[in-house]
């Protein structure tokens, strides 16, 4: 645990629907989704591509463009306010300055005709009234040398394609970092980078979460790197939060089957090649074609029966602060200790 | 970059022998010489002629490989030769006339830039709205609608009307800019109309894809309102393709201004061409393809390097 963390929460999502409209028929992207994050805390989402995870962060942005997409419903308390009900002049104020996100791909993500400098020095100018041009860029020098950019004072004239995948991302997050942001995205903010990179771009993350006390939301896939960093794990599938509780819970009592499936199928360097990988069967959920009454996994899952497919298992605390929402979690965990994994 | 200039300027040579070489061939395998027409014209006149002494004169006798080295060794002087017909050199018909024609070229260009670049950004910012698709629908109308139908119209109606006629007596821009003006805009926006209309939907593409982009998405992240995104991210960006489709309309502009100059008498390279052309007088059609094809090869240069400013991607060399 962090001692950056305090007791109370940044940003608190309650019943988040976001759905994008498509030829008539909806598709249910974020579909009731709740969930905390804590001041200083790092927290994972973890999910399939096509879960929802991106969504839910945007939506939390407000950057879901209509059409087609649509916020259908929910709350989204940051930091005392809730932010479904502030002006969009005061949402631009928001983004950038008080939440921040860093995306996937870092080659696409910068603008390629304006200097590095520029582009985070229009993040400082836009929410510092009053800081002149030179300035900026002198504190765009500063966040670059923070991420470790040699020559930060020649580099911020230099375009995003003279710097490598990398740099990209570190100077993404010097960008994202400029306004010192109370609470930040990262969406899958090392898959495009080559391995030996990303274990770099994550601990100047957490370096720059640490020094500037920022909460931290990685979405993700790679359960590695959560169980490395990070302090609470929320397992999304079909649009919402299967289970959440601390990176202890999740990873040594897993209690949702899908949990338990995605942990299996880490592919472990231990053991022989005849071993196999294992997969969860079955192909993520088509969340416009999903009944919203029934548990999204049940077709997928080896402990569904009856009621999975007529009823929506509700929330319920496997122990204090892990919460599952499967009607067989009981089952399941019994299974997972027996196993020994 | 000046010895990129330098580099491309040179590599400019054998395009325009190229040139030379095709017009040349071209004007001596049309059906009917120039001496023909002359001989026509001056027994029309009732005079006699000594068809022999006039193709001396003219210096049809010689071979056309000769005549073509005659006339390239004076090229390379800086001689574009005499006209056939009129008693000046065609040096001196271009850089009087040529003027007119560059001034109607950019004056359509201006017009195009103008309207479809702020109104093709506007469309794609309001997509789907009441104003695209107005603007789009006319867009098209102006494609399909040729220029020489609307010059035609404008040129008959409003005269029986109102008695309303361009200006057909030509002065310069500096001298006189209200008369040049009284010739020239007119016939400016309707040879602009078309290009209007694909340019605006070209724009409006274009800025639609850069909107979908990432970076985009990042500026929106960082809490840049829908003025700045769209003129500082969008707009720079969307411009890398329009440029090169606004620069390779510059040689259909210049084309297309042919037809103008003859519809609305406008002085200029184009209806010297016509002329020229009616009475195969080669070294006035040699020259002024020369200068117009030097004209377009220029623009395509300038187009290059606009490039290089606009996306600092883009190697020149």
């Amino acid at each position: 645990m962090d001692d950056n963390i305090r007791g109370d929460s940044i940003l608190e999502v309650r019943h988040l629907r976001t759905s994008f409209f498509a030829d008539g028929s909806e598709l249910r992207a974020v579909d009731d989704m709740s969930y905390s994050v804590r001041r200083g805390e790092f927290c994972a989402i973890i999910g399939e591509s096509g879960s929802g995870k991106s969504v839910s962060a945007l939506s939390v942005m407000r950057l879901i463009s209509y059409p087609p997409g649509f916020i259908k419903g929910g709350e989204i308390i940051f930091d005392g306010r809730d932010l479904m009900g502030v002006s969009d002049k005061e949402m631009q104020s928001i983004r950038g300055s008080e939440i921040s996100m860093i995306f996937q791909e870092p080659g696409t993500a910068l603008n390629p005709v304006m200097t590095i400098g520029a582009q985070i020095a229009e993040n400082i100018r836009l929410h510092e009234k009053g800081v002149s041009r030179a300035e900026a860029e002198k504190r765009a020098a500063e966040l670059l040398a923070l991420v470790d950019i040699p020559n930060p004072e020649t580099r911020i004239r230099d375009y995003p394609h003279q710097f490598s995948g990398g740099m990209k991302q570190r100077a993404m997050i010097a960008m994202a970092m400029s306004c010192r942001p109370k609470l930040l995205f990262a969406d899958e903010p090392t898959t495009a980078l080559d391995v030996t990179v990303q274990a770099q771009v994550l601990e100047q993350m957490n370096d720059m979460r640490r020094r500037f006390g920022t909460s931290l939301v990685l979405i993700t896939h790679n359960l590695g790197v959560v169980a490395r960093y990070a302090d609470s794990v929320k397992i999304m599938y079909g649009g919402r939060i299967v289970e959440s509780g601390t990176t202890d819970d999740i990873f040594l009592s897993p209690a949702h089957p899908y949990t338990m499936g995605l942990i299996r199928a880490v592919p472990r360097l231990d053991l022989p090649r005849s071993h196999g990988l294992y997969t969860i069967r079955g192909e993520p959920p088509d969340m416009s074609a999903t009944p919203p009454d029934c548990c999204p996994f049940y077709y997928r899952c080896p402990y569904e029966y009856e009621r999975c497919r007529t009823e929506r298992p509700a929330d319920e605390e496997a122990s204090p602060g892990h919460v599952c929402a499967c009607f067989r979690r009981e089952l399941a965990a019994a299974d997972w200790k027996e196993a020994g994994t | 970059m000046g010895k990129y200039i330098v580099k491309r300027i040179l590599l400019l040579i054998p395009t325009v022998l190229v040139v030379c070489v095709l017009t040349f061939a071209m004007m001596r395998m049309l059906p009917g010489s120039a001496l023909d027409f002359m001989v026509k014209r001056l027994t029309a006149a009732g005079q006699n002629v000594d068809v022999e002494t006039l193709r001396v004169r003219l210096g049809l006798d010689k071979p056309a490989v000769t005549q073509f080295f005659i006339w390239i060794g004076g090229v390379m002087r800086g001689d574009l030769g005499n006209s056939l017909f009129q008693y000046e050199s065609v040096g001196g018909i271009i850089a009087r006339e040529l003027p007119v024609t560059l001034e109607l070229g950019f004056l359509e260009l201006f017009w195009t830039i103008l309207f479809s670049v702020p109104l093709g950004l506007w469309c794609a910012a309001r997509q789907d709205g009441i104003p695209d698709y107005t603007f789009r629908v006319f867009a098209i109308i102006f494609m399909a609608i040729p220029t020489f139908l609307v010059a035609s119209v404008v040129l008959v109606y409003p005269a029986a009307w109102w008695g309303y006629a361009p200006n057909i007596k030509y002065a310069g821009l500096f001298q006189d800019f209200r008369a040049n003006m009284g010739m020239f805009l007119v016939p400016s926006i309707i040879g602009a109309l078309a290009q209007t209309g694909m340019q605006l939907r070209m724009v409006r593409t274009c800025c639609l894809e850069t909107m979908r982009t990432d970076f985009v998405r990042t500026a929106w992240a960082k809490g840049c309102g829908e003025g700045r995104v769209l003129v500082r991210h969008v707009f720079r960006n969307s411009m890398i393709p329009v440029v090169t489709v606004i620069g390779g309309s510059v040689a259909g502009v210049f084309g297309g201004n042919v037809i103008l100059e003859n519809l609305f008498n406008i002085p200029g390279v184009g209806q010297q061409l016509i002329t020229a052309l009616d009475q195969r007088d080669y070294t006035v059609i040699q020259g002024c393809v020369l200068v117009m094809a030097v004209i377009v090869m220029l623009i395509n240069l300038i187009v290059d390097i606009c490039y290089k400013w606009l996306d600092p991607r883009v190697e020149l060399d």
